[in-house]
Protein backbone atom coordinates (compact mmCIF):
# COMPACT_ATOMS: atom_id res chain seq x y z
CA UNK A 1 0.00 0.00 0.00
CA UNK A 2 1.88 3.04 -1.30
CA UNK A 3 0.14 5.86 0.53
CA UNK A 4 2.18 8.59 -1.13
CA UNK A 5 0.82 7.38 -4.45
CA UNK A 6 -2.75 6.75 -3.24
CA UNK A 7 -3.16 9.98 -1.27
CA UNK A 8 -1.86 12.16 -4.09
CA UNK A 9 -4.10 15.17 -3.42
CA UNK A 10 -5.07 17.31 -0.47
CA UNK A 11 -8.71 16.29 -1.04
CA UNK A 12 -7.90 12.59 -0.69
CA UNK A 13 -5.94 13.39 2.48
CA UNK A 14 -8.96 15.27 3.86
CA UNK A 15 -11.28 12.37 3.02
CA UNK A 16 -9.03 9.80 4.66
CA UNK A 17 -8.55 12.07 7.68
CA UNK A 18 -12.34 12.17 8.01
CA UNK A 19 -12.60 8.37 7.86
CA UNK A 20 -9.69 7.95 10.24
CA UNK A 21 -11.45 10.17 12.78
CA UNK A 22 -14.90 8.66 12.12
CA UNK A 23 -14.17 4.99 11.53
CA UNK A 24 -17.78 3.86 11.92
CA UNK A 25 -19.08 6.30 9.34
CA UNK A 26 -20.87 5.10 6.23
CA UNK A 27 -21.77 8.05 4.05
CA UNK A 28 -22.59 9.26 0.58
CA UNK A 29 -20.30 11.57 -1.44
CA UNK A 30 -22.74 14.39 -0.60
CA UNK A 31 -22.50 13.64 3.14
CA UNK A 32 -18.72 13.37 3.13
CA UNK A 33 -18.36 16.56 1.10
CA UNK A 34 -20.43 18.32 3.79
CA UNK A 35 -18.27 17.01 6.65
CA UNK A 36 -15.01 18.01 5.01
CA UNK A 37 -16.36 21.16 3.32
CA UNK A 38 -15.37 20.27 -0.24
CA UNK A 39 -16.96 20.14 -3.69
CA UNK A 40 -19.29 17.14 -4.00
CA UNK A 41 -18.39 16.07 -7.54
CA UNK A 42 -14.66 16.17 -6.73
CA UNK A 43 -15.28 14.19 -3.52
CA UNK A 44 -17.32 11.61 -5.49
CA UNK A 45 -14.47 11.15 -7.99
CA UNK A 46 -11.84 10.95 -5.22
CA UNK A 47 -13.91 8.38 -3.28
CA UNK A 48 -14.21 6.28 -6.40
CA UNK A 49 -10.43 6.26 -6.81
CA UNK A 50 -9.85 5.58 -3.10
CA UNK A 51 -12.24 2.60 -3.32
CA UNK A 52 -10.31 1.31 -6.37
CA UNK A 53 -7.09 1.71 -4.36
CA UNK A 54 -8.62 -0.34 -1.54
CA UNK A 55 -8.50 2.24 1.26
CA UNK A 56 -12.26 2.81 1.46
CA UNK A 57 -15.12 0.33 0.99
CA UNK A 58 -17.95 0.92 -1.49
CA UNK A 59 -21.40 -0.09 -0.22
CA UNK A 60 -23.65 1.32 -2.91
CA UNK A 61 -26.66 -0.14 -4.59
CA UNK A 62 -28.25 1.31 -7.72
CA UNK A 63 -28.22 5.07 -7.47
CA UNK A 64 -27.21 5.03 -3.79
CA UNK A 65 -23.46 5.32 -3.46
CA UNK A 66 -22.01 4.91 0.03
CA UNK A 67 -18.46 4.59 1.31
CA UNK A 68 -16.80 3.62 4.58
CA UNK A 69 -13.36 3.03 6.08
CA UNK A 70 -11.48 -0.24 5.63
CA UNK A 71 -11.41 -2.87 8.40
CA UNK A 72 -7.88 -4.25 8.04
CA UNK A 73 -6.17 -3.41 11.34
CA UNK A 74 -2.67 -3.18 9.85
CA UNK A 75 -3.79 -0.95 6.97
CA UNK A 76 -5.77 1.28 9.35
CA UNK A 77 -2.72 1.65 11.61
CA UNK A 78 -0.47 2.47 8.67
CA UNK A 79 -3.00 5.00 7.38
CA UNK A 80 -3.35 6.63 10.84
CA UNK A 81 0.44 6.98 11.14
CA UNK A 82 0.69 8.40 7.64
CA UNK A 83 -2.10 10.90 8.24
CA UNK A 84 -0.53 11.97 11.54
CA UNK A 85 2.77 12.60 9.80
CA UNK A 86 1.05 14.58 7.05
CA UNK A 87 -1.71 16.41 8.92
CA UNK A 88 -0.64 16.25 12.58
CA UNK A 89 -2.97 15.76 15.54
CA UNK A 90 -6.00 17.94 16.02
CA UNK B 1 -8.30 15.42 20.98
CA UNK B 2 -5.93 16.27 23.85
CA UNK B 3 -7.54 19.68 23.94
CA UNK B 4 -10.95 18.30 24.92
CA UNK B 5 -9.52 16.45 27.93
CA UNK B 6 -8.12 19.66 29.46
CA UNK B 7 -10.26 21.48 31.98
CA UNK B 8 -12.24 24.55 31.10
CA UNK B 9 -9.86 26.94 32.93
CA UNK B 10 -6.90 25.74 30.84
CA UNK B 11 -8.92 25.85 27.64
CA UNK B 12 -10.13 29.34 28.45
CA UNK B 13 -6.72 30.62 29.48
CA UNK B 14 -4.98 29.22 26.40
CA UNK B 15 -7.61 30.63 24.07
CA UNK B 16 -7.54 33.97 25.91
CA UNK B 17 -3.81 34.57 25.66
CA UNK B 18 -3.76 33.60 21.98
CA UNK B 19 -6.84 35.69 21.13
CA UNK B 20 -6.24 38.12 18.26
CA UNK B 21 -8.52 40.74 19.84
CA UNK B 22 -6.39 40.61 23.00
CA UNK B 23 -3.23 41.17 20.96
CA UNK B 24 -4.78 44.31 19.44
CA UNK B 25 -5.93 45.48 22.86
CA UNK B 26 -2.47 44.96 24.39
CA UNK B 27 -0.87 46.88 21.58
CA UNK B 28 -3.38 49.77 21.78
CA UNK B 29 -3.29 50.14 25.58
CA UNK B 30 0.50 49.73 25.66
CA UNK B 31 0.82 52.94 23.66
CA UNK B 32 -1.49 54.81 26.07
CA UNK B 33 -0.02 53.35 29.29
CA UNK B 34 3.62 53.99 28.39
CA UNK B 35 4.64 50.54 27.18
CA UNK B 36 4.13 48.38 30.29
CA UNK B 37 5.03 44.68 30.50
CA UNK B 38 1.92 42.46 30.31
CA UNK B 39 1.74 39.21 32.23
CA UNK B 40 -0.94 36.54 32.12
CA UNK B 41 -1.26 34.01 35.00
CA UNK B 42 -3.61 31.10 35.22
CA UNK B 43 -3.38 30.69 39.01
CA UNK B 44 -2.05 32.76 41.91
CA UNK B 45 0.92 30.42 42.19
CA UNK B 46 4.37 30.39 40.67
CA UNK B 47 3.91 29.59 36.97
CA UNK B 48 6.20 26.95 35.51
CA UNK B 49 7.00 28.76 32.31
CA UNK B 50 5.44 32.20 32.75
CA UNK B 51 6.63 34.67 30.15
CA UNK B 52 5.22 38.14 29.52
CA UNK B 53 2.41 38.51 27.01
CA UNK B 54 4.20 41.66 25.92
CA UNK B 55 7.59 42.87 27.08
CA UNK B 56 7.68 46.62 27.79
CA UNK B 57 10.89 48.19 26.54
CA UNK B 58 11.26 50.54 29.49
CA UNK B 59 10.92 47.82 32.11
CA UNK B 60 14.13 47.42 34.10
CA UNK B 61 13.34 43.88 35.17
CA UNK B 62 15.00 40.99 33.30
CA UNK B 63 11.55 40.02 32.05
CA UNK B 64 12.79 38.20 28.99
CA UNK B 65 13.49 35.39 31.45
CA UNK B 66 10.66 33.12 32.62
CA UNK B 67 8.66 34.74 35.40
CA UNK B 68 9.85 32.06 37.82
CA UNK B 69 13.38 33.43 37.53
CA UNK B 70 12.23 37.03 37.98
CA UNK B 71 11.94 36.68 41.73
CA UNK B 72 11.73 40.41 42.36
CA UNK B 73 8.82 40.89 39.92
CA UNK B 74 7.27 37.59 40.81
CA UNK B 75 6.99 38.40 44.50
CA UNK B 76 5.12 41.68 43.84
CA UNK B 77 2.88 40.24 41.15
CA UNK B 78 1.90 37.19 43.19
CA UNK B 79 1.09 39.34 46.20
CA UNK B 80 -1.10 41.57 44.01
CA UNK B 81 -2.69 38.53 42.39
CA UNK B 82 -3.61 37.12 45.80
CA UNK B 83 -5.14 40.47 46.77
CA UNK B 84 -7.06 40.57 43.51
CA UNK B 85 -8.33 37.04 44.09
CA UNK B 86 -9.50 37.94 47.64
CA UNK B 87 -11.09 41.18 46.44
CA UNK B 88 -12.35 39.64 43.17
CA UNK B 89 -11.47 42.96 41.57
CA UNK B 90 -8.62 44.91 40.06
CA UNK B 91 -5.79 45.93 42.41
CA UNK B 92 -2.87 48.30 41.94
CA UNK B 93 0.65 47.73 43.24
CA UNK B 94 4.24 49.02 43.19
CA UNK B 95 6.75 46.57 41.80
CA UNK B 96 10.16 45.79 43.22
CA UNK B 97 11.68 48.46 40.99
CA UNK B 98 9.17 51.06 42.23
CA UNK B 99 7.00 51.07 39.14
CA UNK B 100 3.18 51.18 39.09
CA UNK B 101 1.38 47.97 38.27
CA UNK B 102 -2.09 46.56 38.13
CA UNK B 103 -3.56 43.03 38.42
CA UNK B 104 -6.94 42.28 36.92
CA UNK B 105 -8.72 38.98 37.68
CA UNK B 106 -10.44 37.30 34.72
CA UNK B 107 -13.82 36.60 36.30
CA UNK B 108 -16.49 34.54 34.61
CA UNK B 109 -19.60 33.86 36.68
CA UNK B 110 -18.32 32.82 40.11
CA UNK B 111 -14.99 31.55 38.82
CA UNK B 112 -11.66 33.33 38.39
CA UNK B 113 -10.10 31.86 35.26
CA UNK B 114 -6.79 33.75 35.38
CA UNK B 115 -5.14 37.09 35.93
CA UNK B 116 -3.74 39.85 33.76
CA UNK B 117 -0.95 41.93 35.24
CA UNK B 118 0.55 45.10 33.81
CA UNK B 119 3.97 46.15 35.20
CA UNK B 120 5.79 49.45 34.82
CA UNK B 121 2.83 51.62 33.85
CA UNK B 122 4.12 55.09 33.01
CA UNK B 123 0.81 56.90 32.59
CA UNK B 124 -0.29 58.61 35.81
CA UNK B 125 -3.93 58.74 34.74
CA UNK B 126 -4.16 54.97 35.30
CA UNK B 127 -7.40 55.15 37.32
CA UNK B 128 -9.13 56.96 34.42
CA UNK B 129 -7.93 54.34 31.97
CA UNK B 130 -8.98 51.36 34.08
CA UNK B 131 -12.70 51.29 33.15
CA UNK B 132 -12.07 51.14 29.36
CA UNK B 133 -9.28 48.56 29.90
CA UNK B 134 -11.56 46.38 32.09
CA UNK B 135 -14.37 46.68 29.59
CA UNK B 136 -12.06 45.74 26.70
CA UNK B 137 -10.68 42.73 28.61
CA UNK B 138 -14.29 41.77 29.39
CA UNK B 139 -15.14 41.90 25.67
CA UNK B 140 -12.19 39.58 24.89
CA UNK B 141 -13.36 37.20 27.64
CA UNK B 142 -16.88 37.14 26.16
CA UNK B 143 -15.38 36.45 22.76
CA UNK B 144 -13.30 33.54 24.13
CA UNK B 145 -16.30 32.20 26.07
CA UNK B 146 -18.43 32.15 22.89
CA UNK B 147 -15.60 30.54 20.94
CA UNK B 148 -15.30 27.80 23.57
CA UNK B 149 -19.06 27.26 23.67
CA UNK B 150 -19.14 26.93 19.89
CA UNK B 151 -16.20 24.56 19.97
CA UNK B 152 -17.90 22.44 22.67
CA UNK B 153 -21.13 22.42 20.69
CA UNK B 154 -19.23 21.40 17.55
CA UNK B 155 -17.40 18.61 19.38
CA UNK B 156 -20.70 17.35 20.82
CA UNK B 157 -22.91 17.68 17.77
CA UNK B 158 -20.55 16.72 14.94
CA UNK B 159 -20.01 13.04 15.95
CA UNK B 160 -23.77 12.66 16.50
CA UNK B 161 -24.56 14.28 13.17
CA UNK B 162 -22.06 11.96 11.47
CA UNK B 163 -23.62 8.94 13.24
CA UNK B 164 -27.09 10.10 12.20
CA UNK B 165 -25.92 10.54 8.63
CA UNK B 166 -24.49 7.00 8.76
CA UNK B 167 -27.84 5.59 9.92
CA UNK B 168 -29.59 7.51 7.16
CA UNK B 169 -27.13 6.27 4.51
CA UNK B 170 -27.43 2.67 5.72
CA UNK B 171 -31.21 3.00 5.52
CA UNK B 172 -30.92 4.27 1.93
CA UNK B 173 -28.60 1.45 0.89
CA UNK B 174 -30.82 -1.19 2.50
CA UNK B 175 -34.11 0.15 1.20
CA UNK B 176 -32.78 0.23 -2.35
CA UNK B 177 -31.86 -3.48 -2.16
CA UNK B 178 -34.89 -5.55 -3.12
CA UNK B 179 -33.12 -8.86 -3.63
CA UNK B 180 -33.11 -10.89 -0.40
CA UNK B 181 -30.00 -12.85 -1.41
CA UNK B 182 -28.07 -9.60 -1.76
CA UNK B 183 -29.74 -7.80 1.15
CA UNK B 184 -28.66 -9.87 4.15
CA UNK B 185 -24.91 -10.07 3.35
CA UNK B 186 -25.09 -6.32 2.74
CA UNK B 187 -26.72 -5.76 6.16
CA UNK B 188 -24.00 -7.90 7.76
CA UNK B 189 -21.22 -5.90 6.07
CA UNK B 190 -22.76 -2.57 7.04
CA UNK B 191 -23.23 -3.83 10.60
CA UNK B 192 -19.53 -4.71 10.83
CA UNK B 193 -18.68 -1.29 9.49
CA UNK B 194 -20.92 0.69 11.83
CA UNK B 195 -20.00 -1.30 14.96
CA UNK B 196 -16.34 -1.80 13.91
CA UNK B 197 -16.77 -5.48 14.78
CA UNK B 198 -15.02 -8.53 13.33
CA UNK B 199 -17.99 -10.83 12.77
CA UNK B 200 -21.68 -10.43 12.02
CA UNK B 201 -24.28 -13.18 11.76
CA UNK B 202 -27.88 -12.89 10.58
CA UNK B 203 -30.27 -15.74 11.29
CA UNK B 204 -33.93 -16.05 10.34
CA UNK B 205 -36.59 -18.51 11.48
CA UNK B 206 -36.84 -21.52 9.19
CA UNK B 207 -40.22 -22.82 7.94
CA UNK B 208 -40.73 -24.95 11.07
CA UNK B 209 -40.26 -21.84 13.28
CA UNK B 210 -38.31 -24.11 15.64
CA UNK B 211 -34.86 -23.27 14.36
CA UNK B 212 -32.90 -20.21 13.33
CA UNK B 213 -31.28 -20.71 9.94
CA UNK B 214 -28.03 -18.93 9.15
CA UNK B 215 -28.68 -16.46 6.29
CA UNK B 216 -25.54 -14.31 6.25
CA UNK B 217 -22.24 -14.61 8.09
CA UNK B 218 -19.34 -12.25 7.50
CA UNK B 219 -15.95 -12.62 9.18
CA UNK B 220 -13.40 -9.94 8.27
CA UNK B 221 -10.56 -12.34 9.10
CA UNK B 222 -11.98 -15.09 6.89
CA UNK B 223 -13.27 -14.13 3.43
CA UNK B 224 -14.42 -17.67 2.77
CA UNK B 225 -16.46 -18.09 5.95
CA UNK B 226 -19.68 -19.89 5.01
CA UNK B 227 -23.04 -20.01 6.69
CA UNK B 228 -23.30 -21.57 10.15
CA UNK B 229 -25.37 -24.46 11.46
CA UNK B 230 -29.02 -24.09 12.46
CA UNK B 231 -29.70 -23.05 16.04
CA UNK B 232 -32.68 -24.36 18.02
CA UNK B 233 -34.93 -21.67 19.47
CA UNK B 234 -34.06 -21.14 23.13
CA UNK B 235 -30.51 -22.51 22.73
CA UNK B 236 -27.43 -20.33 22.76
CA UNK B 237 -27.41 -16.53 22.83
CA UNK B 238 -29.13 -16.23 19.44
CA UNK B 239 -31.76 -18.86 20.26
CA UNK B 240 -32.59 -17.19 23.57
CA UNK B 241 -32.72 -13.70 21.99
CA UNK B 242 -35.14 -15.06 19.38
CA UNK B 243 -37.26 -16.88 21.98
CA UNK B 244 -37.57 -13.92 24.36
CA UNK B 245 -37.42 -11.17 21.74
CA UNK B 246 -34.81 -9.44 23.89
CA UNK B 247 -31.40 -8.03 23.03
CA UNK B 248 -28.25 -9.32 24.67
CA UNK B 249 -25.18 -7.17 25.35
CA UNK B 250 -21.93 -8.81 26.43
CA UNK B 251 -18.42 -7.28 26.36
CA UNK B 252 -17.44 -9.17 23.22
CA UNK B 253 -20.87 -10.05 21.83
CA UNK B 254 -24.05 -8.24 20.96
CA UNK B 255 -27.30 -9.75 19.69
CA UNK B 256 -30.58 -8.05 18.75
CA UNK B 257 -33.81 -9.74 17.66
CA UNK B 258 -35.33 -8.83 14.29
CA UNK B 259 -38.92 -8.02 15.16
CA UNK B 260 -41.73 -7.31 12.76
CA UNK B 261 -45.10 -8.28 14.26
CA UNK B 262 -43.32 -11.30 15.77
CA UNK B 263 -39.66 -12.16 16.04
CA UNK B 264 -38.40 -13.17 12.58
CA UNK B 265 -34.73 -13.72 13.43
CA UNK B 266 -31.66 -12.21 15.08
CA UNK B 267 -28.65 -10.15 14.10
CA UNK B 268 -25.48 -10.51 16.14
CA UNK B 269 -21.97 -9.08 16.10
CA UNK B 270 -18.87 -10.16 17.94
CA UNK B 271 -15.45 -8.80 18.85
CA UNK B 272 -14.70 -5.15 18.24
CA UNK B 273 -11.70 -4.43 16.03
CA UNK B 274 -10.15 -2.21 18.72
CA UNK B 275 -10.79 -4.98 21.32
CA UNK B 276 -12.96 -2.63 23.40
CA UNK B 277 -16.20 -4.00 24.88
CA UNK B 278 -19.51 -3.38 23.14
CA UNK B 279 -21.32 -0.41 24.70
CA UNK B 280 -24.92 0.66 25.24
CA UNK B 281 -24.41 3.00 22.27
CA UNK B 282 -23.48 -0.02 20.10
CA UNK B 283 -26.68 -1.73 21.28
CA UNK B 284 -28.66 1.37 20.30
CA UNK B 285 -27.02 1.43 16.86
CA UNK B 286 -27.58 -2.31 16.28
CA UNK B 287 -31.22 -2.00 17.39
CA UNK B 288 -31.74 0.78 14.81
CA UNK B 289 -29.98 -1.32 12.19
CA UNK B 290 -32.19 -4.32 13.12
CA UNK B 291 -35.32 -2.19 12.64
CA UNK B 292 -34.08 -1.03 9.24
CA UNK B 293 -33.22 -4.61 8.33
CA UNK B 294 -36.73 -5.81 9.17
CA UNK B 295 -38.24 -3.10 6.94
CA UNK B 296 -35.80 -3.96 4.15
CA UNK B 297 -36.55 -7.71 4.47
CA UNK B 298 -40.29 -7.05 4.34
CA UNK B 299 -39.85 -4.78 1.30
CA UNK B 300 -37.72 -7.39 -0.48
CA UNK B 301 -40.22 -10.14 0.39
CA UNK B 302 -43.13 -8.03 -0.88
CA UNK B 303 -41.21 -7.21 -4.04
CA UNK B 304 -40.42 -10.89 -4.66
CA UNK B 305 -44.06 -11.80 -4.00
CA UNK B 306 -45.20 -9.12 -6.46
CA UNK B 307 -42.73 -10.46 -9.03
CA UNK B 308 -44.06 -13.99 -8.51
CA UNK B 309 -47.64 -12.76 -8.97
CA UNK B 310 -46.75 -10.95 -12.20
CA UNK B 311 -44.79 -13.90 -13.62
CA UNK B 312 -47.58 -16.27 -12.55
CA UNK B 313 -50.23 -14.13 -14.27
CA UNK B 314 -48.13 -13.89 -17.42
CA UNK B 315 -47.58 -17.67 -17.42
CA UNK B 316 -51.34 -18.28 -17.03
CA UNK B 317 -52.08 -15.88 -19.87
CA UNK B 318 -49.49 -17.60 -22.04
CA UNK B 319 -50.98 -21.05 -21.23
CA UNK B 320 -54.44 -19.78 -22.15
CA UNK B 321 -53.11 -18.56 -25.50
CA UNK B 322 -51.33 -21.86 -26.12
CA UNK B 323 -54.47 -23.81 -25.30
CA UNK B 324 -56.34 -21.98 -28.08
CA UNK B 325 -53.99 -22.89 -30.94
CA UNK B 326 -50.88 -24.75 -29.72
CA UNK B 327 -47.46 -23.51 -30.95
CA UNK B 328 -48.96 -20.35 -32.45
CA UNK B 329 -49.13 -17.75 -29.72
CA UNK B 330 -46.28 -19.20 -27.71
CA UNK B 331 -43.19 -21.13 -28.71
CA UNK B 332 -41.80 -24.43 -27.50
CA UNK B 333 -41.67 -24.84 -23.68
CA UNK B 334 -37.90 -24.27 -23.63
CA UNK B 335 -38.20 -20.93 -25.46
CA UNK B 336 -38.50 -18.61 -22.40
CA UNK B 337 -35.67 -20.41 -20.57
CA UNK B 338 -33.31 -20.29 -23.58
CA UNK B 339 -34.10 -16.55 -23.86
CA UNK B 340 -33.25 -16.05 -20.17
CA UNK B 341 -30.06 -18.13 -20.48
CA UNK B 342 -28.97 -15.91 -23.37
CA UNK B 343 -29.98 -12.76 -21.43
CA UNK B 344 -27.82 -13.91 -18.50
CA UNK B 345 -24.93 -14.67 -20.83
CA UNK B 346 -25.28 -11.10 -22.15
CA UNK B 347 -24.96 -9.84 -18.54
CA UNK B 348 -28.50 -8.51 -18.14
CA UNK B 349 -29.58 -7.52 -14.62
CA UNK B 350 -32.27 -9.38 -12.73
CA UNK B 351 -34.99 -6.77 -13.37
CA UNK B 352 -34.24 -6.71 -17.11
CA UNK B 353 -34.27 -10.52 -17.16
CA UNK B 354 -37.76 -10.53 -15.66
CA UNK B 355 -38.99 -8.21 -18.43
CA UNK B 356 -37.28 -10.43 -21.00
CA UNK B 357 -39.00 -13.48 -19.51
CA UNK B 358 -42.44 -11.84 -19.70
CA UNK B 359 -41.72 -10.72 -23.28
CA UNK B 360 -40.68 -14.28 -24.20
CA UNK B 361 -43.96 -15.65 -22.84
CA UNK B 362 -46.28 -13.10 -24.44
CA UNK B 363 -44.51 -11.71 -27.51
CA UNK B 364 -46.98 -13.26 -29.96
CA UNK B 365 -50.16 -12.52 -27.99
CA UNK B 366 -51.15 -10.00 -30.68
CA UNK B 367 -51.87 -12.90 -33.05
CA UNK B 368 -55.04 -13.36 -30.98
CA UNK B 369 -56.74 -10.74 -33.13
CA UNK B 370 -55.67 -12.40 -36.42
CA UNK B 371 -58.00 -14.74 -38.36
CA UNK B 372 -57.49 -18.36 -37.26
CA UNK B 373 -57.38 -19.61 -40.89
CA UNK B 374 -54.32 -17.43 -41.49
CA UNK B 375 -52.61 -18.62 -38.34
CA UNK B 376 -53.39 -22.29 -39.10
CA UNK B 377 -52.47 -22.03 -42.79
CA UNK B 378 -49.87 -24.64 -43.81
CA UNK B 379 -49.17 -23.21 -47.27
CA UNK B 380 -47.36 -20.00 -48.21
CA UNK B 381 -49.11 -16.79 -47.01
CA UNK B 382 -50.44 -14.29 -49.55
CA UNK B 383 -49.00 -10.73 -49.48
CA UNK B 384 -52.15 -9.48 -47.79
CA UNK B 385 -51.95 -12.21 -45.12
CA UNK B 386 -48.25 -11.59 -44.61
CA UNK B 387 -48.90 -7.85 -44.12
CA UNK B 388 -51.49 -8.76 -41.51
CA UNK B 389 -49.10 -11.13 -39.69
CA UNK B 390 -46.38 -8.47 -39.64
CA UNK B 391 -48.68 -6.31 -37.50
CA UNK B 392 -48.65 -8.76 -34.57
CA UNK B 393 -45.86 -7.06 -32.57
CA UNK B 394 -47.83 -3.79 -32.63
CA UNK B 395 -51.03 -5.62 -31.69
CA UNK B 396 -49.27 -7.41 -28.84
CA UNK B 397 -47.90 -4.10 -27.53
CA UNK B 398 -51.45 -2.65 -27.64
CA UNK B 399 -52.88 -5.60 -25.68
CA UNK B 400 -50.19 -5.43 -22.99
CA UNK B 401 -50.04 -1.64 -22.66
CA UNK B 402 -52.65 -1.40 -19.86
CA UNK B 403 -50.52 -3.74 -17.68
CA UNK B 404 -48.07 -1.30 -16.03
CA UNK B 405 -45.92 -4.14 -14.72
CA UNK B 406 -45.19 -5.19 -18.31
CA UNK B 407 -44.20 -1.72 -19.58
CA UNK B 408 -40.45 -2.62 -19.73
CA UNK B 409 -41.31 -5.75 -21.78
CA UNK B 410 -43.22 -3.82 -24.48
CA UNK B 411 -40.18 -2.45 -26.43
CA UNK B 412 -38.76 -6.00 -26.52
CA UNK B 413 -42.04 -7.38 -27.87
CA UNK B 414 -42.54 -4.51 -30.31
CA UNK B 415 -39.10 -4.90 -31.91
CA UNK B 416 -38.34 -8.64 -31.72
CA UNK B 417 -38.81 -8.92 -35.51
CA UNK B 418 -36.37 -6.10 -36.31
CA UNK B 419 -33.19 -7.14 -38.11
CA UNK B 420 -29.68 -5.98 -37.17
CA UNK B 421 -29.20 -4.66 -40.73
CA UNK B 422 -32.40 -2.55 -40.51
CA UNK B 423 -34.50 -4.70 -42.86
CA UNK B 424 -36.88 -5.98 -40.19
CA UNK B 425 -40.29 -4.80 -38.97
CA UNK B 426 -42.31 -2.95 -37.68
CA UNK B 427 -39.97 0.10 -37.43
CA UNK B 428 -36.94 -0.90 -39.51
CA UNK B 429 -34.62 -0.18 -36.55
CA UNK B 430 -30.93 -0.95 -37.07
CA UNK B 431 -28.05 -2.18 -34.87
CA UNK B 432 -28.06 -0.79 -31.32
CA UNK B 433 -31.29 1.13 -32.01
CA UNK B 434 -33.02 -2.20 -31.40
CA UNK B 435 -33.49 -2.86 -27.66
CA UNK B 436 -31.05 -5.51 -26.43
CA UNK B 437 -33.92 -7.73 -25.22
CA UNK B 438 -35.42 -7.65 -28.71
CA UNK B 439 -32.03 -8.53 -30.30
CA UNK B 440 -31.81 -11.51 -27.92
CA UNK B 441 -35.38 -12.58 -28.69
CA UNK B 442 -34.75 -12.31 -32.43
CA UNK B 443 -32.04 -14.99 -32.16
CA UNK B 444 -34.06 -17.30 -29.91
CA UNK B 445 -37.27 -16.87 -31.96
CA UNK B 446 -35.40 -17.88 -35.13
CA UNK B 447 -33.75 -20.83 -33.34
CA UNK B 448 -37.11 -21.94 -31.95
CA UNK B 449 -38.76 -21.68 -35.36
CA UNK B 450 -36.07 -23.97 -36.77
CA UNK B 451 -35.77 -26.64 -34.06
CA UNK B 452 -39.18 -26.91 -32.42
CA UNK B 453 -41.64 -29.37 -33.86
CA UNK B 454 -44.38 -27.99 -36.11
CA UNK B 455 -46.94 -30.25 -37.76
CA UNK B 456 -46.40 -28.57 -41.12
CA UNK B 457 -42.66 -28.33 -41.55
CA UNK B 458 -39.29 -30.03 -41.27
CA UNK B 459 -37.58 -29.70 -37.92
CA UNK B 460 -33.85 -28.76 -37.97
CA UNK B 461 -31.28 -30.15 -35.54
CA UNK B 462 -29.71 -27.87 -32.93
CA UNK B 463 -26.46 -27.91 -34.85
CA UNK B 464 -28.19 -27.01 -38.16
CA UNK B 465 -30.12 -24.18 -36.50
CA UNK B 466 -26.97 -22.91 -34.77
CA UNK B 467 -25.07 -22.84 -38.10
CA UNK B 468 -27.96 -20.89 -39.68
CA UNK B 469 -27.85 -18.35 -36.83
CA UNK B 470 -24.08 -18.06 -37.16
CA UNK B 471 -24.47 -17.48 -40.90
CA UNK B 472 -26.88 -14.58 -40.31
CA UNK B 473 -24.72 -12.88 -37.67
CA UNK B 474 -24.35 -9.18 -38.49
CA UNK B 475 -27.23 -9.24 -41.00
CA UNK B 476 -30.32 -10.56 -39.26
CA UNK B 477 -28.75 -10.87 -35.80
CA UNK B 478 -26.55 -8.84 -33.47
CA UNK B 479 -23.05 -10.46 -33.70
CA UNK B 480 -22.53 -10.11 -29.93
CA UNK B 481 -25.79 -11.90 -29.20
CA UNK B 482 -24.85 -14.64 -31.68
CA UNK B 483 -21.44 -15.04 -29.96
CA UNK B 484 -23.20 -15.38 -26.60
CA UNK B 485 -25.65 -17.89 -28.09
CA UNK B 486 -22.76 -19.95 -29.48
CA UNK B 487 -21.07 -19.94 -26.07
CA UNK B 488 -24.12 -21.32 -24.26
CA UNK B 489 -24.70 -23.80 -27.07
CA UNK B 490 -21.09 -25.02 -26.79
CA UNK B 491 -21.58 -25.51 -23.06
CA UNK B 492 -24.53 -27.77 -23.87
CA UNK B 493 -27.04 -25.52 -22.12
CA UNK B 494 -29.38 -25.24 -25.15
CA UNK B 495 -29.77 -29.00 -25.53
CA UNK B 496 -30.29 -29.36 -21.79
CA UNK B 497 -33.02 -26.70 -21.79
CA UNK B 498 -34.71 -28.28 -24.82
CA UNK B 499 -34.78 -31.67 -23.06
CA UNK B 500 -36.18 -30.09 -19.89
CA UNK B 501 -38.88 -28.43 -22.03
CA UNK B 502 -39.84 -31.74 -23.61
CA UNK B 503 -40.31 -33.34 -20.18
CA UNK B 504 -42.92 -30.72 -19.19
Amino acid sequence: MNLNKILNSSLKLKIMKFFNENRSSVDTPRGISTWIDADMSKVAAALNQLADDGVVIYHGHGSTKAYSYIHDVKKVKKMAEYLESKCGLD
Amino acid sequence: MRFIKEDYRTQFFNKFISNEQLKGLVSGFSAILGDPTWWALKKPTVPKDGRPVKQGKKCSSPSSKPLIENTKCLKCILLAVKRARAKRDTVMYKCGYGHDGVVMPLIQGDKILGYISLCNIQNKALSTLMPPLKSSIGAVMDDVKKELELSKLYDTIRPRAIALSTIHTVHRVLSSTLNLDELLPKVARLCLQVLRAKRCHIMLFDDTKKYLASKAFIDIDDDKAGLKAKVKIGRGVEGRAAEKGEASLKPSYICVPLIDEDVMGVISASQKINKEPFSAFDLEILTTLAEQTVTAIKNAQLYEEQERIIIGSVKSLSMMLDAKIPNTYVHCPAFPNITIALGKEMGMARKALNSLYCAALLHDAGKLGMPEEVLRKKTRLSDKEYTLIRKHPIETAKILKPMDALTPAIPIILHHHERYDGKGYPSGLKGDEIPIGARIMAVVTAFDAMVCKRPYRHCATVSEATSEIKMNSGAQFDPNVVKAFLRIEERGEIKKLLKEGERR
